[in-house]
Protein backbone atom coordinates (compact mmCIF):
# COMPACT_ATOMS: atom_id res chain seq x y z
CA UNK A 1 0.00 0.00 0.00
CA UNK A 2 2.82 2.12 -0.76
CA UNK A 3 2.07 5.74 -1.50
CA UNK A 4 2.46 6.31 -5.27
CA UNK A 5 3.84 9.91 -4.78
CA UNK A 6 4.94 11.67 -7.36
CA UNK A 7 3.62 9.80 -10.04
CA UNK A 8 -0.11 11.87 -10.63
CA UNK A 9 0.54 14.66 -8.15
CA UNK A 10 1.26 14.78 -4.37
CA UNK A 11 -2.50 15.26 -3.55
CA UNK A 12 -3.64 12.38 -4.16
CA UNK A 13 -3.14 10.22 -1.46
CA UNK A 14 -4.05 6.74 -0.95
CA UNK A 15 -6.39 5.13 1.60
CA UNK A 16 -8.00 1.84 1.69
CA UNK A 17 -6.38 1.28 -1.79
CA UNK A 18 -7.91 4.12 -3.26
CA UNK A 19 -6.34 7.45 -4.01
CA UNK A 20 -8.09 10.42 -2.85
CA UNK A 21 -7.66 13.97 -3.50
CA UNK A 22 -8.46 17.06 -0.74
CA UNK A 23 -10.58 19.74 -1.88
CA UNK A 24 -10.69 22.85 0.02
CA UNK A 25 -14.39 24.68 -0.29
CA UNK A 26 -14.23 29.14 -0.21
CA UNK A 27 -14.69 28.86 3.36
CA UNK A 28 -11.85 26.96 4.30
CA UNK A 29 -13.45 23.77 5.33
CA UNK A 30 -11.54 20.42 3.43
CA UNK A 31 -12.88 17.40 1.62
CA UNK A 32 -11.88 14.51 0.48
CA UNK A 33 -12.76 12.54 -2.64
CA UNK A 34 -11.77 9.51 -4.11
CA UNK A 35 -9.61 10.16 -7.44
CA UNK A 36 -11.91 8.27 -9.52
CA UNK A 37 -14.89 10.51 -8.65
CA UNK A 38 -12.55 13.95 -8.67
CA UNK A 39 -12.45 12.58 -12.52
CA UNK A 40 -15.74 13.58 -13.09
CA UNK A 41 -14.94 17.01 -13.23
CA UNK A 42 -12.81 18.05 -16.14
CA UNK A 43 -11.53 21.04 -14.27
CA UNK A 44 -10.18 18.64 -11.31
CA UNK A 45 -8.73 15.86 -13.99
CA UNK A 46 -6.44 18.68 -15.60
CA UNK A 47 -5.42 19.66 -12.38
CA UNK A 48 -4.64 16.45 -11.05
CA UNK A 49 -2.90 15.68 -14.05
CA UNK A 50 -0.87 19.08 -14.19
CA UNK A 51 0.60 17.69 -11.36
CA UNK A 52 -1.68 18.55 -8.28
CA UNK A 53 -0.98 20.60 -5.24
CA UNK A 54 0.49 19.14 -2.17
CA UNK A 55 -1.62 20.40 0.43
CA UNK A 56 -5.29 20.01 -1.37
CA UNK A 57 -6.88 21.67 -4.08
CA UNK A 58 -8.58 25.13 -3.29
CA UNK A 59 -11.98 26.00 -4.91
CA UNK A 60 -12.40 29.38 -3.98
CA UNK A 61 -15.79 29.81 -5.90
CA UNK A 62 -17.33 26.76 -4.39
CA UNK A 63 -19.15 27.11 -0.59
CA UNK A 64 -19.10 23.81 1.57
CA UNK A 65 -22.60 23.24 1.49
CA UNK A 66 -22.39 23.25 -1.85
CA UNK A 67 -18.96 21.46 -2.69
CA UNK A 68 -20.48 18.57 -0.15
CA UNK A 69 -23.06 17.88 -2.83
CA UNK A 70 -20.83 18.08 -5.86
CA UNK A 71 -18.75 15.38 -4.22
CA UNK A 72 -21.93 12.70 -3.28
CA UNK A 73 -23.26 13.39 -6.90
CA UNK A 74 -19.22 12.65 -8.37
CA UNK A 75 -18.94 9.40 -5.75
CA UNK A 76 -22.32 7.99 -6.61
CA UNK A 77 -21.93 8.20 -10.60
CA UNK A 78 -17.84 7.07 -9.91
CA UNK A 79 -18.92 3.66 -8.16
CA UNK A 80 -21.63 3.20 -10.85
CA UNK A 81 -19.76 3.13 -13.96
CA UNK A 82 -17.02 1.27 -11.86
CA UNK A 83 -20.00 -1.08 -11.17
CA UNK A 84 -20.76 -1.39 -15.16
CA UNK A 85 -17.16 -1.76 -15.83
CA UNK A 86 -16.63 -4.98 -14.10
CA UNK A 87 -19.83 -6.59 -14.27
CA UNK A 88 -19.07 -9.35 -16.61
CA UNK A 89 -22.14 -9.96 -18.18
CA UNK A 90 -22.30 -5.86 -19.42
CA UNK A 91 -18.85 -7.05 -21.63
CA UNK A 92 -20.70 -9.97 -23.33
CA UNK A 93 -23.71 -7.50 -24.24
CA UNK A 94 -26.54 -9.82 -22.60
CA UNK A 95 -27.39 -7.55 -20.08
CA UNK A 96 -29.04 -4.42 -21.34
CA UNK A 97 -31.80 -4.87 -19.10
CA UNK A 98 -29.60 -4.59 -16.23
CA UNK A 99 -27.75 -1.44 -17.30
CA UNK A 100 -30.70 -0.10 -18.57
CA UNK A 101 -32.36 -0.55 -14.79
CA UNK A 102 -28.86 0.26 -13.23
CA UNK A 103 -28.82 4.04 -15.33
CA UNK A 104 -32.52 4.53 -14.33
CA UNK A 105 -31.92 3.71 -10.75
CA UNK A 106 -29.09 6.25 -11.28
CA UNK A 107 -31.59 8.59 -12.72
CA UNK A 108 -34.04 8.50 -10.04
CA UNK A 109 -31.23 9.28 -7.53
CA UNK A 110 -29.91 12.44 -9.44
CA UNK A 111 -33.45 13.51 -9.80
CA UNK A 112 -33.44 13.18 -5.62
CA UNK A 113 -30.80 14.89 -5.12
CA UNK A 114 -31.60 18.00 -6.52
CA UNK A 115 -35.71 17.93 -5.98
CA UNK A 116 -34.14 18.02 -1.91
CA UNK A 117 -32.56 21.81 -2.98
CA UNK A 118 -33.78 25.22 -2.25
CA UNK A 119 -33.88 27.65 -4.95
CA UNK A 120 -29.76 29.01 -3.72
CA UNK A 121 -28.79 25.79 -3.59
CA UNK A 122 -30.11 24.60 -6.95
CA UNK A 123 -28.38 27.77 -8.01
CA UNK A 124 -25.18 27.39 -6.21
CA UNK A 125 -24.49 24.10 -7.43
CA UNK A 126 -24.96 24.92 -10.95
CA UNK A 127 -22.70 27.34 -10.89
CA UNK A 128 -20.46 24.53 -9.51
CA UNK A 129 -21.25 21.85 -12.02
CA UNK A 130 -20.12 24.47 -14.99
CA UNK A 131 -17.06 25.56 -12.97
CA UNK A 132 -15.89 22.25 -12.13
CA UNK A 133 -17.22 21.22 -15.85
CA UNK A 134 -19.14 18.16 -14.48
CA UNK A 135 -21.60 17.48 -17.40
CA UNK A 136 -23.73 15.05 -15.87
CA UNK A 137 -24.67 17.29 -13.07
CA UNK A 138 -24.81 20.78 -15.07
CA UNK A 139 -26.96 18.82 -17.23
CA UNK A 140 -29.44 17.31 -14.10
CA UNK A 141 -29.12 20.87 -12.32
CA UNK A 142 -30.72 22.48 -15.54
CA UNK A 143 -32.95 20.18 -16.05
CA UNK A 144 -34.61 20.66 -12.95
CA UNK A 145 -34.59 24.41 -13.44
CA UNK A 146 -36.53 23.73 -17.05
CA UNK A 147 -38.89 21.55 -15.35
CA UNK A 148 -39.70 24.55 -12.48
CA UNK A 149 -40.53 26.98 -16.06
CA UNK A 150 -42.27 24.52 -18.21
CA UNK A 151 -45.20 26.13 -19.77
CA UNK A 152 -44.93 29.12 -17.42
CA UNK A 153 -45.21 33.24 -18.14
CA UNK A 154 -42.25 35.31 -18.08
CA UNK A 155 -44.51 37.05 -14.95
CA UNK A 156 -44.75 33.90 -13.49
CA UNK A 157 -41.26 32.76 -13.20
CA UNK A 158 -39.76 36.12 -12.18
CA UNK A 159 -42.07 35.67 -9.29
CA UNK A 160 -40.84 32.25 -8.32
CA UNK A 161 -37.13 32.73 -8.80
CA UNK A 162 -36.86 36.56 -7.61
CA UNK A 163 -35.46 37.53 -11.17
CA UNK A 164 -35.16 41.25 -12.12
CA UNK A 165 -36.86 42.33 -15.70
CA UNK A 166 -33.85 44.28 -16.69
CA UNK A 167 -35.61 45.30 -20.30
CA UNK A 168 -36.67 48.96 -21.26
CA UNK A 169 -40.46 48.90 -22.22
CA UNK A 170 -39.37 49.44 -25.77
CA UNK A 171 -36.83 46.32 -25.77
CA UNK A 172 -40.00 43.97 -24.63
CA UNK A 173 -42.00 44.73 -27.29
CA UNK A 174 -38.82 44.72 -29.53
CA UNK A 175 -38.78 40.62 -28.27
CA UNK A 176 -42.48 40.13 -28.41
CA UNK A 177 -42.65 41.14 -32.25
CA UNK A 178 -39.18 39.14 -32.44
CA UNK A 179 -40.62 35.66 -31.02
CA UNK A 180 -44.11 35.93 -32.21
CA UNK A 181 -43.76 33.38 -34.82
CA UNK A 182 -43.47 30.69 -31.95
CA UNK A 183 -46.97 31.94 -30.80
CA UNK A 184 -49.28 32.96 -34.06
CA UNK A 185 -51.37 29.69 -34.98
CA UNK B 1 -22.38 19.13 -23.69
CA UNK B 2 -18.98 20.62 -22.16
CA UNK B 3 -20.45 24.12 -20.92
CA UNK B 4 -17.00 25.20 -19.06
CA UNK B 5 -16.25 28.45 -17.61
CA UNK B 6 -13.05 28.58 -20.35
CA UNK B 7 -15.49 28.27 -23.00
CA UNK B 8 -16.61 32.03 -22.75
CA UNK B 9 -13.71 34.30 -22.72
CA UNK B 10 -14.58 37.51 -20.33
CA UNK B 11 -17.94 35.82 -18.60
CA UNK B 12 -18.17 36.12 -15.31
CA UNK B 13 -19.35 33.51 -13.53
CA UNK B 14 -22.31 34.49 -10.92
CA UNK B 15 -20.92 36.29 -7.79
CA UNK B 16 -20.74 33.65 -4.79
CA UNK B 17 -22.08 36.33 -2.83
CA UNK B 18 -25.70 35.91 -2.97
CA UNK B 19 -27.21 35.50 -6.28
CA UNK B 20 -29.94 34.05 -7.56
CA UNK B 21 -31.25 32.10 -10.66
CA UNK B 22 -31.59 35.50 -12.60
CA UNK B 23 -28.07 35.93 -12.39
CA UNK B 24 -27.37 32.59 -13.90
CA UNK B 25 -24.51 33.14 -16.62
CA UNK B 26 -25.66 32.78 -20.23
CA UNK B 27 -24.38 29.47 -20.83
CA UNK B 28 -26.12 28.21 -18.00
CA UNK B 29 -28.94 29.67 -19.03
CA UNK B 30 -28.53 28.09 -22.55
CA UNK B 31 -28.26 25.12 -20.74
CA UNK B 32 -31.58 25.06 -18.89
CA UNK B 33 -33.50 25.80 -22.62
CA UNK B 34 -31.38 22.53 -24.33
CA UNK B 35 -34.25 20.44 -21.90
CA UNK B 36 -37.32 22.70 -23.03
CA UNK B 37 -39.42 23.12 -26.12
CA UNK B 38 -39.22 25.89 -28.86
CA UNK B 39 -42.66 28.15 -27.04
CA UNK B 40 -40.76 28.14 -24.41
CA UNK B 41 -37.70 29.16 -24.87
CA UNK B 42 -39.27 32.26 -26.77
CA UNK B 43 -41.47 33.14 -23.52
CA UNK B 44 -38.07 32.64 -22.01
CA UNK B 45 -36.14 35.18 -23.99
CA UNK B 46 -38.24 37.42 -22.18
CA UNK B 47 -37.38 37.17 -19.35
CA UNK B 48 -34.15 39.26 -18.70
CA UNK B 49 -31.02 40.02 -20.46
CA UNK B 50 -29.07 36.76 -19.86
CA UNK B 51 -32.03 34.42 -20.69
CA UNK B 52 -32.86 36.66 -23.94
CA UNK B 53 -28.99 36.11 -24.83
CA UNK B 54 -29.16 32.28 -24.45
CA UNK B 55 -32.70 32.17 -26.40
CA UNK B 56 -30.72 33.23 -29.27
CA UNK B 57 -27.89 30.70 -28.96
CA UNK B 58 -26.81 28.67 -32.23
CA UNK B 59 -26.42 25.60 -30.19
CA UNK B 60 -29.58 25.80 -28.72
CA UNK B 61 -31.17 25.62 -31.46
CA UNK B 62 -29.22 23.66 -33.20
CA UNK B 63 -30.60 20.76 -30.84
CA UNK B 64 -33.77 21.36 -31.71
CA UNK B 65 -33.96 21.48 -35.70
CA UNK B 66 -34.28 18.00 -37.58
CA UNK B 67 -30.67 16.91 -38.73
CA UNK B 68 -31.28 17.63 -42.19
CA UNK B 69 -32.23 21.01 -41.91
CA UNK B 70 -30.43 22.01 -44.86
CA UNK B 71 -32.18 19.62 -46.86
CA UNK B 72 -34.77 21.31 -45.59
CA UNK B 73 -33.88 24.93 -46.03
CA UNK B 74 -33.23 23.58 -49.96
CA UNK B 75 -37.07 24.16 -50.40
CA UNK B 76 -37.60 27.43 -49.18
CA UNK B 77 -37.72 30.02 -52.19
CA UNK B 78 -35.65 32.87 -52.37
CA UNK B 79 -32.96 31.93 -49.79
CA UNK B 80 -29.71 31.84 -52.20
CA UNK B 81 -26.81 29.39 -51.04
CA UNK B 82 -24.91 32.57 -49.13
CA UNK B 83 -28.00 33.72 -47.36
CA UNK B 84 -29.01 30.24 -45.87
CA UNK B 85 -25.41 30.15 -44.59
CA UNK B 86 -25.71 33.29 -42.57
CA UNK B 87 -28.92 32.52 -40.79
CA UNK B 88 -28.76 31.78 -37.28
CA UNK B 89 -30.01 28.43 -36.34
CA UNK B 90 -33.12 30.22 -34.32
CA UNK B 91 -33.91 32.42 -37.45
CA UNK B 92 -34.13 28.74 -39.31
CA UNK B 93 -36.30 27.15 -36.69
CA UNK B 94 -38.19 30.00 -37.26
CA UNK B 95 -38.60 29.50 -40.97
CA UNK B 96 -39.31 25.97 -40.94
CA UNK B 97 -41.93 26.74 -39.07
CA UNK B 98 -44.25 28.41 -41.59
CA UNK B 99 -45.34 26.40 -44.63
CA UNK B 100 -42.97 25.57 -46.72
CA UNK B 101 -44.60 25.70 -50.19
CA UNK B 102 -42.76 23.18 -52.87
CA UNK B 103 -44.47 21.62 -56.24
CA UNK B 104 -45.98 25.07 -57.24
CA UNK B 105 -47.66 25.52 -54.17
CA UNK B 106 -49.17 22.17 -54.52
CA UNK B 107 -47.39 20.70 -51.27
CA UNK B 108 -46.24 22.16 -48.32
CA UNK B 109 -44.23 20.85 -45.10
CA UNK B 110 -43.70 22.77 -41.94
CA UNK B 111 -42.25 21.87 -38.64
CA UNK B 112 -44.30 21.40 -35.42
CA UNK B 113 -43.30 24.51 -33.43
CA UNK B 114 -43.45 22.07 -30.28
CA UNK B 115 -41.72 19.12 -30.78
CA UNK B 116 -39.48 20.22 -33.99
CA UNK B 117 -40.55 16.88 -35.91
CA UNK B 118 -42.11 17.59 -39.65
CA UNK B 119 -45.48 17.53 -40.92
CA UNK B 120 -46.25 17.64 -44.82
CA UNK B 121 -49.42 18.05 -46.79
CA UNK B 122 -50.49 17.32 -50.26
CA UNK B 123 -53.66 19.06 -51.86
CA UNK B 124 -55.76 17.17 -53.62
CA UNK B 125 -53.87 19.14 -56.81
CA UNK B 126 -50.71 16.95 -56.33
CA UNK B 127 -52.78 13.71 -56.26
CA UNK B 128 -53.85 11.71 -59.23
CA UNK B 129 -57.46 11.35 -59.40
CA UNK B 130 -59.21 9.52 -61.93
CA UNK B 131 -61.58 11.40 -64.03
CA UNK B 132 -60.62 14.70 -62.78
CA UNK B 133 -60.96 16.43 -65.78
CA UNK B 134 -64.50 15.73 -66.41
CA UNK B 135 -66.98 17.73 -65.04
CA UNK B 136 -69.26 15.19 -64.84
CA UNK B 137 -67.62 13.54 -62.19
CA UNK B 138 -65.44 16.30 -59.98
CA UNK B 139 -65.89 19.68 -59.44
CA UNK B 140 -63.07 22.11 -57.69
CA UNK B 141 -64.12 23.82 -55.13
CA UNK B 142 -63.27 26.67 -53.24
CA UNK B 143 -63.30 26.70 -49.60
CA UNK B 144 -61.57 28.27 -46.26
CA UNK B 145 -61.42 24.92 -44.39
CA UNK B 146 -59.02 23.78 -46.59
CA UNK B 147 -55.06 24.51 -45.61
CA UNK B 148 -54.76 24.76 -49.95
CA UNK B 149 -58.41 26.89 -50.57
CA UNK B 150 -59.54 24.48 -52.66
CA UNK B 151 -61.13 20.94 -52.85
CA UNK B 152 -62.17 17.98 -55.25
CA UNK B 153 -65.74 17.35 -54.98
CA UNK B 154 -66.90 13.99 -56.07
CA UNK B 155 -70.66 14.23 -57.79
CA UNK B 156 -70.47 11.32 -59.47
CA UNK B 157 -68.31 8.42 -60.12
CA UNK B 158 -68.37 4.51 -60.67
CA UNK B 159 -64.51 4.28 -60.21
CA UNK B 160 -63.02 6.18 -57.48
CA UNK B 161 -59.40 6.20 -57.64
CA UNK B 162 -56.79 8.73 -55.96
CA UNK B 163 -53.44 8.06 -56.33
CA UNK B 164 -50.35 10.17 -54.86
CA UNK B 165 -46.58 9.60 -54.37
CA UNK B 166 -44.13 11.21 -52.32
CA UNK B 167 -40.25 11.34 -52.79
CA UNK B 168 -38.70 12.97 -49.62
CA UNK B 169 -35.99 13.18 -47.30
CA UNK B 170 -38.00 12.79 -43.77
CA UNK B 171 -36.48 13.21 -40.84
CA UNK B 172 -35.82 9.85 -38.81
CA UNK B 173 -38.71 9.08 -36.87
CA UNK B 174 -42.51 7.47 -37.15
CA UNK B 175 -45.30 8.69 -39.58
CA UNK B 176 -48.75 8.07 -40.28
CA UNK B 177 -50.46 8.96 -43.24
CA UNK B 178 -54.25 10.39 -43.96
CA UNK B 179 -56.61 11.52 -46.38
CA UNK B 180 -58.42 14.48 -45.43
CA UNK B 181 -61.93 13.46 -46.48
CA UNK B 182 -65.79 15.32 -46.25
CA UNK B 183 -69.06 13.72 -46.87
CA UNK B 184 -70.81 16.34 -48.39
CA UNK B 185 -70.64 19.70 -48.84
CA UNK B 186 -70.15 22.31 -46.49
CA UNK B 187 -71.05 26.35 -46.89
CA UNK B 188 -71.53 29.25 -44.70
CA UNK B 189 -74.93 30.89 -44.48
CA UNK B 190 -75.59 33.45 -41.86
CA UNK B 191 -72.01 33.11 -40.30
CA UNK B 192 -73.35 29.33 -39.51
CA UNK B 193 -71.98 26.43 -41.04
CA UNK B 194 -74.05 24.29 -43.11
CA UNK B 195 -73.68 20.92 -44.53
CA UNK B 196 -75.56 19.64 -47.43
CA UNK B 197 -76.02 16.19 -47.90
CA UNK B 198 -77.11 15.84 -51.02
CA UNK B 199 -74.95 13.93 -53.79
CA UNK B 200 -74.04 11.66 -50.84
CA UNK B 201 -74.72 8.46 -52.03
CA UNK B 202 -73.33 4.43 -52.50
CA UNK B 203 -70.45 4.79 -49.67
CA UNK B 204 -72.71 2.35 -47.57
CA UNK B 205 -72.64 -0.43 -50.52
CA UNK B 206 -69.10 -1.26 -50.55
CA UNK B 207 -65.90 -0.16 -48.11
CA UNK B 208 -63.17 2.11 -49.86
CA UNK B 209 -59.72 0.67 -49.72
CA UNK B 210 -56.88 2.22 -48.86
CA UNK B 211 -53.36 0.88 -49.85
CA UNK B 212 -49.75 2.21 -49.13
CA UNK B 213 -46.13 1.02 -49.90
CA UNK B 214 -43.03 2.43 -49.51
CA UNK B 215 -39.27 2.56 -51.10
CA UNK B 216 -37.85 0.34 -48.53
CA UNK B 217 -40.46 -2.39 -48.06
CA UNK B 218 -43.00 -1.19 -45.92
CA UNK B 219 -46.68 -1.31 -46.60
CA UNK B 220 -50.66 -1.08 -45.73
CA UNK B 221 -53.63 -2.35 -46.68
CA UNK B 222 -57.23 -1.58 -44.90
CA UNK B 223 -60.78 -1.16 -45.46
CA UNK B 224 -63.47 0.92 -44.29
CA UNK B 225 -66.69 2.60 -45.33
CA UNK B 226 -66.67 6.49 -45.10
CA UNK B 227 -68.81 7.95 -42.73
CA UNK B 228 -69.98 11.03 -40.68
CA UNK B 229 -71.37 13.19 -43.13
CA UNK B 230 -70.22 16.82 -42.58
CA UNK B 231 -66.86 16.48 -40.49
CA UNK B 232 -63.76 16.52 -42.05
CA UNK B 233 -62.07 12.82 -41.31
CA UNK B 234 -58.18 11.42 -41.45
CA UNK B 235 -58.51 8.37 -42.74
CA UNK B 236 -55.66 6.90 -41.58
CA UNK B 237 -53.62 4.84 -44.45
CA UNK B 238 -50.35 3.66 -43.06
CA UNK B 239 -47.85 4.38 -40.41
CA UNK B 240 -43.64 4.11 -41.79
CA UNK B 241 -40.70 4.50 -40.72
CA UNK B 242 -37.86 6.77 -41.86
CA UNK B 243 -34.75 5.76 -40.44
CA UNK B 244 -32.25 8.17 -41.91
CA UNK B 245 -32.52 11.70 -42.34
CA UNK B 246 -30.23 11.17 -45.44
CA UNK B 247 -31.93 9.28 -47.05
CA UNK B 248 -35.01 10.02 -49.25
CA UNK B 249 -38.19 7.36 -49.18
CA UNK B 250 -40.43 6.88 -51.24
CA UNK B 251 -44.47 6.42 -50.65
CA UNK B 252 -46.80 5.37 -52.66
CA UNK B 253 -50.66 5.48 -51.48
CA UNK B 254 -53.89 5.42 -53.30
CA UNK B 255 -57.68 5.23 -51.70
CA UNK B 256 -59.94 3.61 -54.39
CA UNK B 257 -63.49 2.16 -54.70
CA UNK B 258 -63.96 0.98 -58.07
CA UNK B 259 -67.08 -1.64 -57.97
CA UNK B 260 -68.50 -0.45 -61.35
CA UNK B 261 -72.10 -2.19 -60.31
CA UNK B 262 -72.50 1.06 -58.04
CA UNK B 263 -71.96 4.53 -58.73
CA UNK B 264 -70.66 7.07 -55.35
CA UNK B 265 -70.22 10.59 -55.11
CA UNK B 266 -70.74 13.47 -52.17
CA UNK B 267 -67.54 13.82 -51.16
CA UNK B 268 -65.15 16.42 -50.72
CA UNK B 269 -61.16 15.11 -50.88
CA UNK B 270 -58.98 17.83 -49.10
CA UNK B 271 -55.21 16.67 -49.15
CA UNK B 272 -53.06 13.73 -48.11
CA UNK B 273 -51.35 14.52 -44.38
CA UNK B 274 -48.53 13.21 -43.12
CA UNK B 275 -47.97 13.70 -39.78
CA UNK B 276 -45.57 12.27 -36.68
CA UNK B 277 -47.42 9.21 -35.73
CA UNK B 278 -49.20 10.17 -32.42
CA UNK B 279 -50.42 13.96 -33.88
CA UNK B 280 -53.85 13.53 -34.52
CA UNK B 281 -54.98 17.32 -34.77
CA UNK B 282 -58.75 16.13 -36.53
CA UNK B 283 -60.42 13.00 -35.92
CA UNK B 284 -58.93 10.02 -37.24
CA UNK B 285 -60.76 6.77 -38.56
CA UNK B 286 -58.88 3.55 -38.68
CA UNK B 287 -59.48 1.53 -41.17
CA UNK B 288 -59.67 -2.73 -40.56
CA UNK B 289 -56.63 -4.77 -41.90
Amino acid sequence: MAAEKGEKGAAAKEVAGERMVTLESSDGEEFHMSEAAAQLSTLLRHVIEGGGIDNGIPLPKVAARTLEKVIMYCEKHAKAAAKSDSDPSAAAGSSSDNTAAASEDLEKWDRKLVNGLSQDALFDLIVAADYLVIDGLLDATCRKVADMMKGKTPDEIRKIFNILNDFTKEEEEEMRREYAWAFDD
Amino acid sequence: MGAGASDLAGMELGKVARAGLGELPDLCAAEVLLHLDAPDICRLARLNLAFRGAAAADFVWEAKLPKNYSYLLGFVAGAEEGERSDMGKKDIYARLAKPVPFDDGKREFWLEKSTGSISMALSSKALVITGIDDRRYWVQMPTTESRFHSVAFLQQIWWFEVVGEVDFCFPAGTYSLYFRLHLGKSSTRFGRRICSSERIHGWDRKPVRFQFSTSDGQHALSQCYLDEPGSWILYHVGDFVASNSEQPIKLKFSLAQIDCTHTKGGLCVDSVLIYPKGFEPERVIRAQK
